[in-house]
């Protein structure tokens, strides 16, 4: 298991403006997943029948139709290390895929929220506790190339504490965020790493 | 080759925006780091959308801004990145010269004068490839010269898989046929048919994600720098008359839109840009 930092864009709709967004995170709400949305209420049985490889793929693959009831939450990460580069010759910043969601393609404000996530080493879809790295070339090996998005995909809710700050961006063309809100709650991934300082 | 219909032309202009305000982000930032090679890749966009625009300008000129940072990294890809848009600067760049070295010398068994040169970045078949496109960019495709010894090194490395997901072998037996030959589609038609059949199933398969097609789509995968240098290079059209992808419509536009693009940037660089040095 590794920690990811990670960002995730959201666009405005009724419902969710920079006061909303903000109250994602001092509310201690989280990030909950359409899936959650959807049903209101959710209970541990419920949450591992939906967990599974099927799933996943078909929140990768056909959002459209399953996004709105998904319990998977796709995240930004960036891409990729240079040895990958080699072969992709691509580089993604997770925050321009973040704000190219967040705004809508341009066409509306949004929010960027930037949060840290467990991620798997190898495929564990039903272990709600965990994130899945499914660009991971090592991991996933059968994805398109016409269509980068999230590389982290994490499960059912992404806890407040793990959001570090949420950003209001009118707009992708602005030199910044109009608002910033950085969470007192939030907890550093430290404690989760196998580093321990000196003292 | 139009592409009304096929990609939305003001999500077009979105882009094309949101790829320029992200490299105004990052304008004071250094392009020798990580950075730079996100910079690299919105500029690499950009040329992909400025083509498909048919405005080759500039096409040429964002297409040299990708290819002198990612140079700067040492990246290849960057040469072919520069050949494509006239700019041939592989006959006299050191880390092409490098390349040849090491694929030149890689039999030597110790004991040499001369120390073998470190670096896995050397030695990655995609950086040879590289190189190699930027050469037969440079010059006649169907005489490698100096760059043959490539062609060499990367015929027993067919199962590597390229950017676009196809293998190494199949697009060098395009891009440098084993047997003389003048053209690709004198030659290699199942090949090349290949590729198409791969194209059509992977758009086919993408464009059924409708949520990802219609606002993620990356234009430059789309245009697939690799194809666009292959059929810069080989021309299908050497027998005479219109090229058949001309007339081609519907869904299948988009599997030949390398194949058609390519019409459009081959002859670039016969007296090169003055901006690209």
């Amino acid at each position: 298991m590794y920690i990811q930092w990670c960002v995730k864009g959201i666009a405005s709709r009724p419902g969710f403006d920079w006061a909303a967004a903000q109250s994602t995170v001092s509310a201690q709400h989280g990030i909950i997943s359409n899936w959650w949305h959807h049903h209101g209420q959710i209970t541990p049985a419920d949450v591992a029948g939906e967990l599974n490889l099927a799933n996943l793929y078909r929140h990768l693959n056909d959002y459209a139709a399953y996004g709105p009831v998904s319990p998977f939450i796709s995240l930004a990460a960036g891409s990729v290390e240079r040895d990958a580069y080699l072969q992709t010759n691509t580089v993604h910043s997770a925050i321009d895929t973040g704000l190219w969601f967040a705004t809508a393609y341009g066409t509306r404000p949004g929010a960027l929220f930037y949060c840290w996530t467990p991620v798997g080493l190898n495929p564990a879809v039903e272990v709600a506790s965990v994130s899945e790295s499914v660009r991971d070339l090592d991991v996933y090996r059968d994805y398109l190339p016409f269509q980068p998005e999230g590389e982290i995909t994490a499960k059912v809710s992404l806890p407040s504490n793990q959001i570090q700050r949420v950003e209001w961006w009118d707009s992708f063309a602005a030199a910044g965020p109009v608002h910033t809100f950085v969470n007192p709650s939030f907890v550093e991934p430290t404690p989760l790493t196998t580093l321990r300082e000196l003292f | 080759m139009a592409l009304s219909g096929m990609i939305d032309d003001e999500w077009l202009i979105r882009r094309q925006a949101f790829c320029e305000a992200r490299i105004a982000a990052r304008i004071d930032m250094d392009i020798h780091g990580r950075a730079g090679l996100v910079i690299a890749g919105l500029h690499r966009e950009l040329a992909a959308i400025f083509l498909v625009q048919n405005e080759l300008l500039p096409m040429q000129i964002h297409l040299v801004a990708a290819g002198k940072i990612l140079r700067a990294q040492g990246l290849a890809h960057g040469l072919l990145l520069l050949g494509l848009a006239g700019a041939h600067v592989v006959l006299e760049d050191p880390l092409a010269r490098t390349v040849i070295q090491v694929a030149t010398r890689l039999d030597e068994h110790g004991g040499d004068d001369a120390p073998r040169v470190a670096g896995t970045d050397y030695y990655s078949p995609h950086q040879w490839l590289a190189v190699l496109q930027a050469g037969l960019l440079a010059g006649p495709a169907d005489e490698p010269g100096q760059f043959a010894i490539l062609i060499d090194r990367l015929r027993p490395q067919a199962s590597v898989t390229l950017a676009n997901g196809l293998p190494l072998g199949l697009y060098l037996d395009l891009l440098a046929p084993r047997e003389a030959a003048s053209s690709v589609a004198q030659t290699r038609w199942d090949d090349l048919s290949a590729v198409f059949s791969w194209r059509r199933r992977a758009l086919r398969i993408a464009k059924n994600d409708i949520y990802h097609w219609e606002g993620t789509l990356d234009l430059a995968k789309l245009i697939d720098f690799d194809l666009l240098a292959l059929f810069v290079c080989r021309p299908t059209d050497e027998a005479g008359g219109r090229p058949f992808w001309d007339q081609v419509i519907g869904e299948d536009a988009l599997a030949v839109l390398p194949m058609a693009l390519a019409d459009r940037v081959r002859g670039f660089g016969e007296s090169g840009p003055a901006f690209a040095h």
